[in-house]
Parts: structure tokens; C-alpha cells; sequence
């Protein structure tokens, strides 16, 4: 039986603790971000508040959209057979799944966009939405941004600016709330499919310029790989995933990459550095095979 | 008894005012960084954030390809001016380092190849921070 004085205490601390989590609540952006991300080591003083330690290297995944400009500007045309079919959404039944093709839409959805194919486009954008919905990240996509998104339907570029945006925010709420497993997995969709977009085209159109940035993505690959790696013991879906990835960064590896340094030229007036020094990039035509049907059949598993 | 209940209850509050304090102070500074994202730049879809002491520097990893102009925007705090970013090639040549220009926001590059950089982000020891959350954002010019 307590005393009242140790059931004073409780129900003292109880309001304490209650004040502090409706105190976390507040968010000066309206966001729901109700966690800082934990990734290494937190060390707790009540004197100077949490320090909380970060992995200090982070890596960078080429955007689709990028890749879709490229394709573009390669004066190639439209072709619908490259898109993931958007009614197989339905077939995307847990969240890896649902967070893989998130990103696969995302990069059809650019497609779709550069070359103004807006009424595909509309559908695709509808499946983004019920995923990021399903996923719990629909404020990436709230409702100020699906009407801006409606309004800039006919302006590619403006269209292309939001979608942008709302995936870096999907990207920025995932990592504040603990949920990079989800993150990254689609960055890893969105690359995967960007990427066999390239090779089906460098198939059909034997244009040089496609086939090196197939070559292009050796070092986008490995990053994507370190990205991935802390996730490999999550389930059997991510080491799969992880395994079959190594195994075609192995392929990349014996691709050459031959780099010569040269001094940048600075505009300091408009803020901008040309940077002169080259690439040169030694594929054979074997690599390019094997390389392309490697990621042809990740890409079949993962929107099949 | 007292004395812990009292400790108890300073601590639990100390540490939701400051968590809340921080998340605030990080979105601050995205917004410091996001405002110089714009068209004709599109985000490359990603946020970048790393937590530094005044005595730690952040490896950024990026692959930036040839015939595309980009801007790489970088803050911590909640003012302009504290970061520090320098672009170096994968042999450590330094390509470029803002603390020649006034620790700028923002800078854009213009890659004649595709080149693998890395990005490195450090507080400015001049600035009174002693640790604090870097973001750093990308966009390519459409």
C-alpha cells in the first residue's frame, strides 16, 4: 500500500513526464518530428543537455531526375516499355517492397516529367502518393504540395522542382525519426531503376554518351552499397538485396576510370568553379552486357 | 528521497526542452540551406546531416557528372556564415574551399567530366559554436 506522499511524488513526476511530451509535441514547422536520429553513441548530461554522436561520412546517390535530364538532353525519345506498370502497386505488400518501388516510381515519375507526359504522369504521382501514404511519410506529400503539384501539371520545370523537394523531405523525416531503413531503401529503388532505364536505352540506341554513364555509375554504386550495409542483418530481404548489389559492383570494378587532375577556374562575380580536371571512362562492350542484365534481374525481383 | 525526485524531474525536463530546442535549431538551418535551392535547381532528393564538435570534420561522398552545373548549400546554426565546405577530388586535390569567400552559403560548380569528390564540412573555429548539426544540401541545375 503506498503512502500519500509516495503517491503525491508519482503523480507529480507522471505531470512532469506528460509536460515533457506534449512540450516535444511542438514543432515550429508543423513537422512531426518527434525524435533525433540515434545512430552510434548518445552520452546523457543533465548539466549540458544530450550529446548525441553521428557517423561523420555520409555518401551520395546520383538523383533520377539527373539521369532523366541526361537521357533527355541525349535527343533519344519517349519510351513507355521502360516504366514499371503503376497498377502493380497493388503487388507491393510490406513495407520493403513498398519503400523499393516508392523510389522506382519516383524515377519513372522524372521520366514521365522531362518528356511531358503529363496524364501518365498524374497516375504515377496518384501511386507515389498512397505508397508514401502506406509508408507513413505523406507529409512529403501533403496537401499544399499535391496542389502545387496540380497547378504546375503543364510546366515540367516546376514540376520537377516539387517532386524533388517533397522526396528530400520524405528523405529528411525518415532520418530524424529513425526510419533510414526505409530511406534508404528508396534511394536504392530510385537508382536501380534510373539506372536499368540507361541500359535498356543504351540497347536500343547504341549511343556512347548513355553507355558511360552506365560506367559512370561504378562509384554511385559502391556508395549506395555503403549506405545499404548497416541494414544487411535487418530481415533476409536487405541481405539479399545487399548481396546481389556486391556482386554487380564486382562487374564495375573492372570497368577503368582513368582521372587527370587540372586547376578549377573560379567566377567569383556568379559564385561559380568550373572544375577542368577529366574522366576518362574504359568499358568493354562485355562489361556493358553483363553489367546490363545483371541489373535487369535485380530489377525484375524487386518490381515483380 | 526528495533531493532525487527533485534531480529527477530537472533532468526529464532539461532533456525535452532541449531536444525539442534542437530540433528547432536543425530546421532552422535547413531552411537556411533550402532557400538557396531553387529553380532553375532541382534538390537531388537527399539531406545530409552530420552532428560536429568545433574539432570535427564531415565527409561528404558524391559522384557530380560531366556537363552538369550544381550548387552545394551548407549551415549550421541559425545563421549564414558558420560552415565550413571544401570540395576536394578523390586524389585530395582541393577543388575549392568557400573559406576564401566569406565562408559562403552557397556555391555552384560547373563539372567539365564526371568526376567522384568528396565534400568536407567543418565549424568555423572563429564562430562561437562549439559543436552543432551541419546540413548540407545538393541541387543540379535543370
Amino acid at each position: 500500500m503506498l503512502s500519500n506522499k509516495l503517491r503525491s511524488k508519482i503523480k507529480l513526476v507522471s505531470a512532469i513526464l506528460l509536460m515533457s511530451v506534449a512540450i516535444n509535441g511542438c514543432n515550429s514547422d508543423g513537422n512531426n518530428e518527434d525524435k533525433i536520429e540515434q545512430n552510434i553513441e548518445s552520452n546523457i548530461d543533465s548539466m549540458q543537455g544530450t550529446l548525441i554522436k553521428f557517423d561523420n561520412t555520409l555518401f551520395s546517390i546520383p538523383s533520377p531526375y539527373e539521369i532523366a535530364f541526361l537521357v533527355k538532353n541525349s535527343n533519344l525519345d519517349f519510351d513507355k516499355s521502360l516504366l514499371n506498370p503503376y497498377n502493380k502497386s497493388h503487388n507491393y505488400t510490406n513495407n520493403f517492397q513498398k519503400a523499393l518501388n516508392l523510389g522506382v516510381y519516383g524515377a519513372n515519375l522524372g521520366y514521365l516529367n522531362v518528356f511531358e507526359q503529363n496524364s501518365e504522369g498524374i497516375q504515377y504521382f496518384s501511386v507515389i502518393k498512397i505508397l508514401s501514404q502506406e509508408l507513413g511519410i505523406e507529409n512529403a506529400f501533403d496537401k499544399q504540395t499535391i496542389t502545387r503539384i496540380e497547378n504546375n501539371l503543364g510546366n515540367k520545370d516546376s514540376l520537377m522542382f516539387i517532386i524533388s523537394n517533397s522526396y528530400r523531405k520524405a528523405d529528411q523525416y525518415l532520418k530524424d525519426n529513425n526510419r533510414n531503413d526505409i530511406g534508404v531503401l528508396i534511394l536504392a529503388g530510385g537508382w536501380l531503376e534510373s539506372t536499368y532505364m540507361l541500359t535498356q536505352l543504351s540497347q536500343s540506341s547504341k549511343n556512347k554518351e548513355i553507355d558511360t554513364r552506365i560506367g559512370e555509375q561504378k562509384h554511385p554504386l559502391d556508395n549506395l552499397i555503403k549506405i545499404l550495409s548497416p541494414y544487411y542483418n535487418q530481415s533476409k530481404e536487405y541481405a539479399e538485396l545487399i548481396d546481389v548489389l556486391i556482386d554487380l559492383a564486382y562487374d564495375f570494378d573492372g570497368i577503368d576510370i582513368n582521372y587527370t587532375y587540372s586547376a578549377p577556374t573560379v567566377d567569383v562575380k556568379n559564385k561559380l568553379t568550373v572544375i577542368n580536371s577529366k574522366s576518362e571512362l574504359i568499358m568493354t562492350d562485355q562489361q556493358l552486357k553483363t553489367i546490363s542484365d545483371k541489373i535487369s534481374a535485380i530489377r525484375k525481383k524487386i518490381v515483380d | 528521497m526528495k533531493k532525487i525526485t527533485t534531480l529527477a524531474i530537472a533532468a526529464i525536463l532539461a532533456l525535452a526542452l532541449n531536444t525539442n530546442k534542437t530540433i528547432a535549431q536543425v530546421d532552422v538551418t535547413t531552411a537556411l540551406c533550402t532557400k538557396h535551392i531553387i529553380s532553375p535547381y532541382v534538390s537531388d532528393g537527399q539531406q545530409y546531416k552530420a552532428l560536429l564538435n568545433s574539432d570535427e570534420i564531415a565527409e561528404f561522398h558524391s559522384t557530380f557528372y560531366g556537363g552538369t552545373t550544381y550548387r552545394i548549400t551548407g549551415a549550421t546554426g541559425q545563421t549564414e556564415g558558420n560552415l565550413i565546405f571544401s570540395l576536394y577530388d578523390k586524389e585530395r586535390n582541393l577543388l575549392f574551399t568557400n573559406r576564401d569567400y566569406q565562408n559562403s552559403i552557397y556555391w555552384d560548380f560547373k563539372f567539365t567530366s564526371t568526376i567522384d569528390c568528396i565534400i568536407e564540412a567543418e565549424l568555423d573555429a572563429t564562430s562561437k559554436a562549439k559543436s552543432g548539426f551541419v546540413i548540407m544540401l545538393i541541387g543540379f541545375k535543370q
